[in-house]
């Protein structure tokens, strides 16, 4: 049995997943188990490589995805519904706002089950913000207080290397810029889903927001400390944009999480999904792994081994009171799934291309204005297009 | 150790089981904690990774970095020998590598010949593998590590030349075979009734896109009407809904066809569709459409030459299906009445008694003969006789149901099948036709009168109750024409009561 896994900024997926594994495979020894590790980019790829030539492309038996994905390779007939798989499913035992991102825009038939969670959040390092006169409290409230703390720490802070915030996912990408169109009262679609919503006015200056810390040369892009065995972001950097908390390999962290910036009334999960592929020779040993890697236990020691969230409602209830702080209770009191639509991925993925595009030219000192907005009407266009497809 | 290059493997199921095994093998070899396999994007000025080896496991992820000009990456790079340093993540050792790619041309542009003078030079493929130790279990990579190191990546890479073109070659053979498969299959669908579904089932197996659609231009050339899509899978669906008017602005497509196309558009979705005009002696017939919208991957420059070259013959074998439909459709039809001939008669009749036997249904058929005929074309000409025939076969037409089926039999012998009708039901048909045929007035100028009416005779035969054969109940109806014939004419009589009346002059006589 072959299973997809998607690529994590944090090598501690895998270790955790490796866990997990031994421990099915030791109660489970005839079902022999190997795993991939596909970037997001590349397993889309793949996916629709194998839904154009079945015959000679592989796919796997249990695919991880993003929630959002579920519609999409659904109604292309790539997954199998999980209720055929994995008996025992029951998304009762799932917070309400997971529900949506297991099922196609048609019908109420799972075809993916939630495994984990990420939220967005800005961990920062108390002393670092209290040597610049900055209270978490009072200074990152909104985005415009989160910029000027920005200029504060990096006047306050001359040493090369250093910035006021990095990005914990490692890129600036249209998953992580929601929450700056949210605070602006933009979106990526209408409420009705019908009609693309890029070109307003509010979502393009959430964008521009996203992109704001990058350009005022507060936020590394492209920067080589990873490459040399970085980030360490107890020294290069006060804040940090993520989903899990900073930290060193065996060293406390000393980074704090508060509510990302801004006066949204709903907060970001991101979420994972485990789904079995329809074409699988092996459903039987799938729905054996699914059932192993969705149970209460396992789910949550997964989920705990790199500092994520389980999906299972007793299980994140247990971690959110373990987790303590009221910063994570807070962001799951308000919890928002970006949409599980067949456009949606697709169109993810145009704004995650325009975004690249504007990170390179930033990191080049060469972004203009009008090439974003191009590029922003362009996917508009071809968005728009394909809603009247699909 | 000098001899491990000699080792490797020297080909690979694909690129991904290549750098698998080489960071496989050297982290065993140079017992480096992480190996990592970077690409040179020369375009974006980026370091990329693809593929990482920790912990026991060779992954993917996500890493992209931008080097600045005195960063021991950069200097690995430019010099192509090795770098190594220590920073407090650990020791690191750079091996760069750097493999010129020469392909075959396109077969498209360059017609199929292999040599130097038909290879293209592609972009080089260049990077580093990255070595690592850690500081606390590892030691630093000596000068002697790292020469064996370079020369055991330089010895991969060329494994990996090899292996890239086997793998250019295979591509070479497989485009040839694809010209080869996909020209048959063009050039069979003159005279194959499922001729659209075949070239897209074609085009879906050899280049597989998130869908095509065909849409082909109206005979008045007015309207450019969908055809058929094929989705991702190779399921084909019809997409006759789908109509646009060929007008300046109409539609974006309207405008690729009449060749008002602006080019903006062309430009925003050019690495995700093809838009291919079907052009045959230059007239455009229609519009085939290729995308990968969905999956937003780009359509290679070698697919999109290759189905461009394709435009022509499959433009060519759509035009071809429509001539042979339209002169199949000639030769089934009688071009004066409209009505179908005696041999696609024959075909429906046998199918239309087969199924009325199976589904014990009744079948009615009407045999009319125009009266007097023959002296119509005698008197008035075969002009009028023509007009006559015109007319009646407009009449008839016009009041029919959808399931009947009229034919013109021969000279003015005509024949109407009515499955599902009885005998009542077929020569109620039959005094509402010659009523109405007597109705209509054919204008002769020459004549005293300046006009000329004509009348039918009409005999009925029913199944089950006449006959139990094709043949008797064709028998039967003739009968009873003829009874009408030589009782006067302009009457209309039922097999079964000619039967009868027969029987009564008989016991007469």
């Amino acid at each position: 049995m072959l299973i997809w896994l998607l690529a994590d900024p944090d090598t501690g997926k895998f270790a955790a997943f490796k866990n997990l594994l031994n421990s099915f495979s030791a109660h489970y020894p005839d079902i022999k188990v190997d795993f991939r590790v596909l970037t997001r980019r590349s397993m889309w790829r793949s996916l629709f490589a194998h839904l154009r030539d079945s015959k000679n492309r592989e796919t796997a038996d249990i695919i991880e995805l993003p929630h959002s994905w579920t519609a999409v390779f659904a109604k292309l007939g790539l997954l199998a519904e999980i209720g055929g798989v994995l008996e025992s499913f029951n998304p009762a035992r799932y917070p309400d706002f997971l529900r949506k991102g297991c099922v196609t825009e048609e019908s109420d038939t799972a075809f993916s089950a939630p495994w984990w969670m990420e939220a967005p959040a800005l961990f920062y390092r108390p002393e670092a913000l209290k040597k610049a006169g900055l209270s978490p409290e009072t200074d990152l409230l909104d985005w415009e207080h989160f910029l000027s703390a920005c200029g504060r720490l990096a006047a306050g802070n001359r040493k090369r290397g250093f910035y006021p915030v990095m990005h914990g996912a490692g890129r600036m990408s249209a998953a992580h810029a929601l929450p700056c169109v949210w605070n602006r009262g933009g979106n990526l679609f209408s409420e009705d889903m019908n009609r693309c919503a890029l070109n307003r006015e509010e979502t393009v200056k959430g964008l521009e927001d996203y992109l704001e810390p990058a350009l005022r040369g507060y936020l590394p892009l492209f920067g080589e400390s990873v490459f040399e065995g970085g980030p360490f972001y107890e020294e290069s950097a006060a804040m940090v944009l993520g989903t899990r908390t900073p930290a060193s390999p065996g060293r406390k962290s000393s980074f704090r999480p508060v509510r990302l910036p801004g006066g949204r009334t709903r907060e970001q999960v991101l979420g994972y999904n485990l789904a079995a592929a329809s074409g699988s020779p092996n459903l039987k040993e799938a729905g054996q792994f699914l059932k192993w890697a969705l149970s209460a236990d396992n789910s949550r020691s997964f989920a705990e081994d790199f500092g994520v969230f389980p999906c299972l409602n007793a299980a994140l209830e247990e971690t959110l009171s373990e987790a303590g702080g009221e910063v994570w209770r807070g962001i799951f009191s308000a919890p928002s799934m970006t949409s599980n639509t067949t456009v949606y991925p697709t169109a993810e993925l145009l704004l995650d291309k325009a975004l690249w595009h504007a990170s390179l030219r930033i990191a080049r000192g060469a972004y203009a204005r009008e090439d974003f907005l191009r590029e922003l009407v362009i996917a508009h266009g071809e968005i728009d297009y394909l809603l009247s497809l699909y | 150790m000098r001899g491990m290059a000699g080792e490797n493997p020297v080909l690979f199921e694909n690129r991904e089981a290549f750098m698998k095994g080489l960071l496989e093998s050297a982290s065993k070899l140079f017992a480096a904690e992480r190996v990592s396999f970077y690409y040179y994007d020369e375009k974006n000025t980026l370091l990329r990774l693809m593929m990482r080896r920790s912990g026991g496991a060779s992954f993917e992820a996500e890493e992209n970095v931008r080097l600045s000009p005195d960063s021991p990456a950069s200097e690995a790079l430019a010099t192509l020998k090795p770098v190594s340093f220590r920073n407090k993540a650990g020791h690191f050792l750079l091996a760069p590598y750097r493999i010129e790619i020469y392909s075959p041309l396109s077969v498209a542009k360059g017609g199929g010949a292999a040599g130097p003078a038909s290879e293209r030079r592609e972009a080089p493929l260049q990077g580093l593998i990255k070595l690592e130790r850690s500081l606390k279990k590892g030691r630093r990579f000596s000068p002697a590590e790292a020469a064996l190191v370079h020369d055991y990546v330089g010895g991969f890479m060329r494994s990996y030349y090899k292996a890239e073109f086997v793998g250019l070659n295979k591509k070479y053979a497989k485009n040839l075979a694809v010209i080869t498969e996909l020209t048959e299959i063009f050039a069979n669908s003159l005279r194959v009734r499922e001729s659209f579904k075949h070239i897209l089932t074609g085009i879906q197996t050899y280049f597989g896109f998130d869908r095509v659609r065909l849409y082909l231009i109206d005979e008045k050339g007015r309207k450019l009407k969908g055809e058929l899509s094929s989705d991702i899978r190779g399921q084909i669906k019809s997409i006759a809904y789908e109509e646009i008017p060929l007008e300046a602005g109409a539609h974006r497509f309207a405008d690729i066809v009449l060749g008002h196309s602006s080019g903006v558009f062309m430009e925003r979705y050019k690495d995700c569709v093809l838009y291919m005009p079907l052009v045959v002696q230059g007239v455009t017939i229609g519009l085939l459409i290729v995308d990968n919208l969905l999956s937003q991957q780009k359509i290679e420059p070698g697919e999109l030459s290759m189905l461009k070259s394709f435009a022509g013959q499959i433009g060519l074998a759509l035009d071809n299906v429509r001539l042979f439909d339209k002169v199949e459709e000639l030769s089934l039809y009688d071009e004066l009445t409209k009505l179908p001939l005696r041999r696609y008669f024959n075909q429906r009749f046998q199918e239309e008694f087969y199924r009325a036997e199976r589904f014990k249904q009744p079948l009615a058929v009407i045999w009319a003969d125009i009266d007097y005929f023959k002296e119509v074309n005698d008197t008035y000409g075969h002009q009028i006789g023509d007009r006559a025939l015109k007319e009646v076969g407009r009449v008839i037409l016009s009041n029919l149901r959808k399931i009947d089926f009229p034919c013109r039999y021969g000279g003015d012998e005509i024949l109407i099948l009515l499955p599902q009708a009885t005998g009542a039901e077929a020569q109620k048909l039959a005094e509402r036709l010659a009523a109405e045929i007597r109705e209509v007035k054919i204008p002769v100028p020459f004549s005293r009168s300046k006009e000329l009416s004509v009348s039918v005779s009409l005999g009925i035969s029913t199944f089950p109750q006449d006959a139990a054969s094709i043949e008797t109940l064709l028998e039967k109806a003739d009968d009873a024409l003829y009874w009408v014939k030589s009782h006067g004419r302009g009457g209309i009589a039922l097999a079964g009561e000619v039967e009868k009346m027969k029987a009564a002059e008989n016991k007469k006589a």
